[in-house]
């Protein structure tokens, strides 16, 4: 019998599911025919597809029917969220729309609510109209419609009610509900900045001084707040103090350690907020812990945080890593962190972040990883670009001897497979990777390899620019790399101008060196044949490549120069270098571009040369080398002369380079390296013990659950000793509460120029209300004399 | 002033749907896209490549001196939140200057003065954001995936849920459970859904009493729907998880009651896998290999073996029930799993296995964990764990060595029946295609150039398939290379790789004693990432 009920079950859930399908179809295929009952329980539902006419509109709203209401409602919010520059005729509705915040529909508000706070600044005189519904709501029995309206009041952006929101919050602050108190330190920081946003000039910490003063006021409210026991509230209280009184730490230090004690409660986002604060706070205030010893409050703290690991948020798992790494490093290995870490990884956004935090954490070394984790790391094909090059930037990062094949591996296959964005950014990590010999020879190979087939422009540049990296540290050990490039150089026409120039410039170096065995001997034999061919060329290249021509020719000519001024002989004026180096000369002296004009110019200056010489050549002379000396042998002489300034030249063009210094590829000053920044200051010994005298203030422990009805919550533990907790008994929140109505206001005042001038009533009201206020204090004060007796 | 003064909806051709402005001033959606757009400029030199501003640039960014601006792509939406940046660091304030004026003079005073604190904020904390919204709107939309036109047409309750979600710049109340209390749903299909769930408990209800030889048919109103029809007609729910404080279960329903009661359980898990090539076996001329169905024995360690596992949770259990649900982990490392805020860890990191939590009503997701299956200790044969599809790959076949082999094997598991959607992604050197010689199931496929051998939409385990084939040139003559890799992709029920299971789930405390609930536990697996190279 079970089994025939379980397969009932199964029936009638399929025939909801077919339900549910066959009206699905019919929404969104206007066309299927439907029974007219049918429809007209369809058109229910899904009413905000009609567009409606003024008159409907206001028909709608002015209408006794939720349902009707809700229509126009529905209407015209859809209007104010989707279509830009709707506001015109929105406003034309705005009284129509008021008229319904005293509806009982809980919906019907909602809408109604989302209207008054998206236009209220601009049709005050109206939206004032609704706070005397709105403050009826603040006594209303259900904790939601109460919360909605306290959150409603403060996001009235209209000065004139500033005095009736803070009284207002004065009483929510003391509601039962938690949800109300919640909803109270929303509306303080709403408040905060409605008031600050009339006074922009005033500081803040003046106006906390004035106990009258509205921001004082709040601040008072705020402290309630944070002393509250229910999570919920203290959300909320945290993010409201993280807003608008950032620097208030008085509000903090009596109450650190329940803000501790109720960590692990809070919603996650204002677990990140007290973490962070949590760690600036230890930094500032705590006595800097050691391995033998940590204050009680980071003990507590500590123990709190460990369960966080365990969170499905990564946001509250990077503060926990924040935390540690600035005030609990020795700790650190007592986290499982990479595991903790590795867990948010996957094909979202958040993922980029958590890389990027190891990132920052393996440049510390703060981090670790075995070789089994290294397939964490492995770039998928599916994923985010971003993604990719983050792991292929931290599997350079955990290159060792050990796991070098491993990985080198796995970079080889995304050089053959992955999109040409990755391969570069892989090419380029390995280009300041600093590995072994062998390691670097590996390394040298795939790239010669590579360049034969490579199509992609930007990426030969690459691959040159890694092998001139590796022959510049290393000359005579890769010697056979530089002759296979210099093949590339007049093989390879299509080589692009970076890769060109570079093995241009690294051959100007080679040819500085002097020549140990036979394979240097052969290239080097074979250097002036190479610069005549690159000359032939010379104003097809580009201006980097111009430039290290003559830059190399430079080199070459003046190591010819001082070898035969060393051994007193008479240079050879025949020589091909020379002569290359002149017409290069010639040809950059008239070079459209101004640095290399510039550059010929100077080298033209510093060493021996006809181009600058002989002021009778031009940019169109030829010059035929054995014909012109016999011209014009003054030249030589000259030349001759310039011939004891070639030192300087020496010193200018043959100095050793430094190799080039790796420019970390993660910039250091990205989001995540800043986030884990906290304050830079440390604790003043001096006033540790200030401090501690601060942190033993006592203060009021809001706890309401005693009074609670709910029938499973248990009692939950007292766990902060230094303060006296007061069982506060909520306010009744039906208690018939005196405070003077707006229309109330309006009717005294007159109905012309409401607002002007009514400082002076106001004023007195609020006394009026200050002593009712003190009156029901003392009757709250007398009701938990008897709770506490009876 | 705050992390979140606006959020937009804007379409794949950056149009903006849905604003709604929750702190003024914010900036408008024209700002924010021009001044992306702007950015980009610096970065790209081609703009125009992608459709969308967003595409290339990060999720969280400032925008100016001012603005700081987070998005995230949801189905076909991009939401986008903007929010006024704070100040790195704050002066510490203190109000009890006076006293140090009198006695501790001016150099204590001159400490006080220069105490800052960071207040950066964690771009995370935007992510998070959206990641919620997401969930909760896809929540109240029932799954539906978000398109510009479903946007349009549920604008009103997007406004609602963010009437909650977010207030005074600053996350609100972000609990899906908690909202689904606050703001129940009226939309027709819960109200059939809920109708016909509750004429589903009644006649269920009256067959068990039946069976139990009681002919009193219990006039059952359960709370739920009863509230639930309340909620339609604007009436607000009796009692509400907020009504009083000490509540330290917030995220449950209070007074729950279901006429029948029950717990599912699905394991989800996604493999992600990949494996080198095989070592070309020694080609013997003229015997094929294509007789040789059997996959070879020697295997090369995977790169990659890791499965990402989620276990939902979706309960109906009247009053405050305390559920342990015990896995058998099969000796697998589950690292440092993520759990719904409802799960004691603390049993957890004792005996790792064990879950006991008091759950929300309804479905969620109770935990999720990774499983790197290099990572374990003691060596296990990770061949065991690769999922119901074996696959190899094997090049340089054939007479001219040119020709490569797809093997795949359904293994005979006996709680699966089929595998579904099987199918293999052939990626090959660009300006080549894939030409199939002979294939024993299903068909080779090329669509936007992406080749894929897709198989039966749903194949039966315990059989052999072989795709042979080879590379073409784009003039069509046959090329020596082989694919750079293979993706294989399917789904399946009945088992997970990790082979975890359920071993037992029970209520140990709470709930109403006399009901047995109905319990079902569901594995399903997919597959992020299976690569063959």
């Amino acid at each position: 019998m079970a089994e025939l009920g379980k397969n009932l079950s199964v029936l009638l859930e399929n025939a909801t599911k077919n339900l549910s399908s066959t009206v699905n179809e019919a929404i969104q295929n206007k066309n299927v025919k439907l029974p007219s009952g049918l429809n007209a329980f369809l058109s229910n539902g899904h009413a905000q597809n009609l567009e409606l006419t003024s008159s409907q509109v206001i028909e709608g709203l002015n209408s006794s029917s939720d349902k009707e209401i809700q229509t126009s409602l529905k209407y015209l919010v859809r209007l104010m969220t989707t279509k830009p520059n709707s506001e015109p005729e929105l406003l034309q509705y705005f009284p129509h729309v008021i008229k319904n915040i005293t509806s009982n529909n809980l919906r019907t508000k909602r809408l109604v609510y989302m209207i008054l706070l998206r236009y209220n600044h601009m049709q005050q005189d109206i939206a004032l109209l609704s706070i005397n519904a709105i403050q009826k709501s603040l006594t209303d029995k259900n904790c939601i419609n109460r919360a909605l309206a306290i959150r409603t009041l403060s996001g009235i952006r209209i000065p004139a009610i500033l005095p009736i929101l803070v009284l207002s919050i004065k009483r929510t602050i003391s509601d039962s509900s938690p949800l109300v108190r919640s909803a109270t330190a929303v509306a303080i920081t709403k408040c905060f900045l409605l008031d600050s946003g009339f006074n922009r000039h005033r500081d803040v910490t003046s106006a906390l001084k004035d106990e009258s003063s509205i921001p004082a006021q709040l601040y008072n409210f705020l402290a309630v707040l944070l002393s509250d026991t229910d999570p919920r509230v203290l959300s909320s209280a945290l993010n409201c103090f993280y807003t608008i009184f950032p620097g208030c730490m008085d509000l903090i230090h009596p109450r650190f350690t329940h803000l501790v004690s109720k960590l692990t409660e809070l919603e996650d986002y204002s677990k990140v907020i007290l973490i962070d604060l949590a760690t600036d706070y230890a930094r500032l205030y705590l006595p800097k812990p050691m391995e033998d010893g940590i204050a009680v409050e980071l003990a507590l703290l500590d123990s709190k945080l460990r369960s966080l690991i365990y969170s499905s948020s990564a946001n509250v798992v990077l503060s926990l890593v924040r935390f540690y790494i600035n005030v609990l490093p020795f700790k650190l290995d007592e986290i499982p962190l990479a595991k903790t870490l590795v867990k948010f990884l996957g094909d979202d956004e958040v993922t980029v972040y958590v890389l990027n935090e190891i990132v920052y954490l393996l440049d510390r070394k703060l981090v670790s990883f075995s070789n089994s984790q290294l397939s964490y790391f492995v770039p998928l094909p599916n994923e985010l670009p971003k993604i990719s090059g983050l792991k292929v930037c931290i599997l350079v990062k955990l290159l060792s001897a050990q796991n070098f094949d491993q990985i080198f591996a796995e970079l080889v296959f995304l050089l053959n497979t992955a999109s040409t964005q990755l391969k570069l950014a892989v090419v380029r990590l390995l280009n300041h990777y600093h590995g072994t010999p062998e390691q670097t020879a590996r390394i040298g190979q795939l790239f010669l390899s590579r360049l034969d087939s490579e199509t992609e422009e930007p990426l030969v540049a690459e691959y040159v620019t890694g092998l001139r990296i590796m022959v510049q540290n290393d000359l005579f050990g890769n010697i056979d790399v530089l002759t296979k490039l210099t093949g590339k150089l007049i093989n390879e026409s299509e080589l692009a101008p970076v890769a060109r120039a570079s093995i241009i410039w690294l051959v100007g170096e080679f040819s500085n060196q002097q020549y140990r065995d036979d394979k240097s001997l052969a290239l080097g034999n074979f250097l002036p044949d190479l610069m005549r061919i690159l000359v032939r060329g010379f104003r097809e290249q580009e201006y980097v490549v111009k430039v290290e021509i003559l830059t190399a020719l430079t080199k070459m000519v003046s190591k010819e120069l001082y070898a035969s001024k060393q051994q007193g002989e008479e240079y050879n004026y025949e020589s091909m270098i020379w002569k290359l180096f002149n017409l290069v000369l010639q040809f950059t002296r008239y070079d459209s571009s101004v640095d290399l004009r510039d550059r010929s110019r100077m080298i033209g200056s510093i060493l021996p040369n006809l181009v600058y010489l002989d002021e009778d050549l031009n940019a169109t002379t030829a010059i035929e080398f054995q014909q012109y000396y016999g011209q014009k042998a003054y030249i030589l002489e000259r030349c001759a002369e310039k011939l004891n300034e070639v030192e300087l030249s020496i010193l200018l063009f043959q100095t050793s380079k430094p190799t080039p210094v790796s420019t970390d590829s993660s910039t250091n000053n990205n989001s995540v390296s800043k986030y884990n920044q906290a304050t830079p200051q440390m604790l003043n010994p001096e006033l540790l013990e200030y401090y501690n005298e601060l942190r033993a203030q006592e203060f009021q422990l809001k706890d309401y659950s005693q009074h609670k009805s709910i029938s499973h919550a248990e009692k939950p533990p007292l766990v902060v000793n230094s303060a006296t907790t007061i069982n506060t008994e909520p306010r009744q929140s039906a208690r018939k509460y005196k405070l003077q109505t707006l229309d109330d206001f309006l009717k005294e005042k007159g109905k012309t120029n409401v607002f002007g001038g009514g400082g002076d009533e106001s004023g007195q009201e609020e006394e009026e209300d200050e002593a009712d206020e003190s009156a029901d204090a003392d009757d709250d004060a007398y009701d938990s004399e008897s709770e506490n007796s009876s | 002033m705050g992390l979140i003064d606006c959020l937009f909806i804007a379409d794949g051709r950056n149009l903006p749907i849905f604003e709604h402005i929750v702190n003024s001033p914010a900036p408008t959606f024209q700002y924010v896209k021009d001044r992306l757009n702007s950015m980009l400029k610096g970065e790209f030199e081609d703009p125009g490549s992608s459709n969308s501003v967003f595409d290339h640039l990060d999720p969280v960014l400032d925008i100016d001196a001012n603005w700081r601006v987070a998005w995230t792509k949801i189905d076909a939406v991009y939401l986008i939140v903007a929010g006024e940046t704070f100040p790195e660091y704050t002066e510490v304030v203190s109000d009890d200057d006076d006293d140090d004026d009198e006695d501790e003079g001016d150099d204590a005073q001159e400490q006080k003065e220069t105490v800052t604190i960071s207040r950066t904020a964690n771009d995370l904390q935007y992510l998070q954001f959206l990641a919620d919204f997401g969930t909760v709107v896809k929540s109240f939309l029932n799954g539906a995936v978000l398109t510009p036109a479903k946007v349009e047409l549920n604008a009103h309750n997007l406004l609602l849920i963010l009437q909650e979600m977010v207030d005074a710049s600053f996350p609100y109340l972000t609990d899906l459970n908690q909202l689904q209390e606050l703001l129940p749903s009226n939309s027709i299909l819960n109200k059939i859904i809920s109708t016909t769930k509750q004429i589903q408990g009644t006649a269920s209800h009256s067959i068990n009493s039946l069976a139990q030889g009681s002919s009193l048919l219990h006039a059952s109103s359960s709370a739920s729907s009863l509230a639930s029809s309340q909620f339609q007609k604007g009436v607000l729910p009796a009692s509400c998880i907020f009504e009083k404080s000490g509540n330290e279960i917030p995220w449950r329903k209070v007074n729950v009651k279901h006429t029948q009661n029950e717990m599912l359980v699905d394991l989800v898990e996604r493999i992600s896998w990949i494996v080198p090539a095989s070592k070309s076996p020694k080609p013997a001329y003229g015997a094929s290999t294509y007789y040789n169905l059997g996959l070879s024995a020697k295997k090369s360690r995977p790169v990659m073996a890791a499965m990402d596992g989620t276990v939902y949770f979706n309960s109906s259990l009247s009053g405050v029930p305390t559920v342990q649900l015990v896995l058998n982990l099969n000796k697998h490392d589950l690292g440092v799993p993520s759990f719904h805020r409802c799960v004691d860890t603390e049993i957890w990191s004792k005996s790792p296995g064990v879950v006991q939590f008091i759950p929300p009503d309804d479905k969620f997701m109770l935990m999720k964990y990774k499983i790197n299956l290099l990572e374990t200790e003691t060596p296990v044969n990770v061949w065991n764990y690769m999922g119901p599809v074996d696959v190899e790959l094997v090049g340089g076949l054939g007479v001219e060595r040119n020709e490569f082999e797809i093997k795949l094997q359904t293994k005979l598991l006996k709680t699966v029946k089929f595998i579904e959607d099987l199918k293999v992604e052939i990626l090959v050197p660009k300006g080549h295609t894939v030409r199939g010689l002979r294939i024993t199931h299903g068909d080779l496929q090329s669509r936007n150039g992406v080749q894929e051998w897709i198989l039966d939409k749903s194949l039966p385990t315990g059989i052999n398939c072989t795709f042979r084939g080879q590379l073409l040139r784009s003039g069509g003559d046959s090329s020596a290379l082989r694919p750079d890799y293979v993706t294989v992709s399917y789904s399946n029920k009945g088992s997970v790789p990790s082979l975890i299971k359920v071993d037992s789930m029970k209520i140990i405390s709470g709930g109403s004693t006399n009901v047995k609930p109905y319990k079902g536990v569901k594995y399903i697996t997919h597959t992020n990432n299976i690569m063959l190279r």
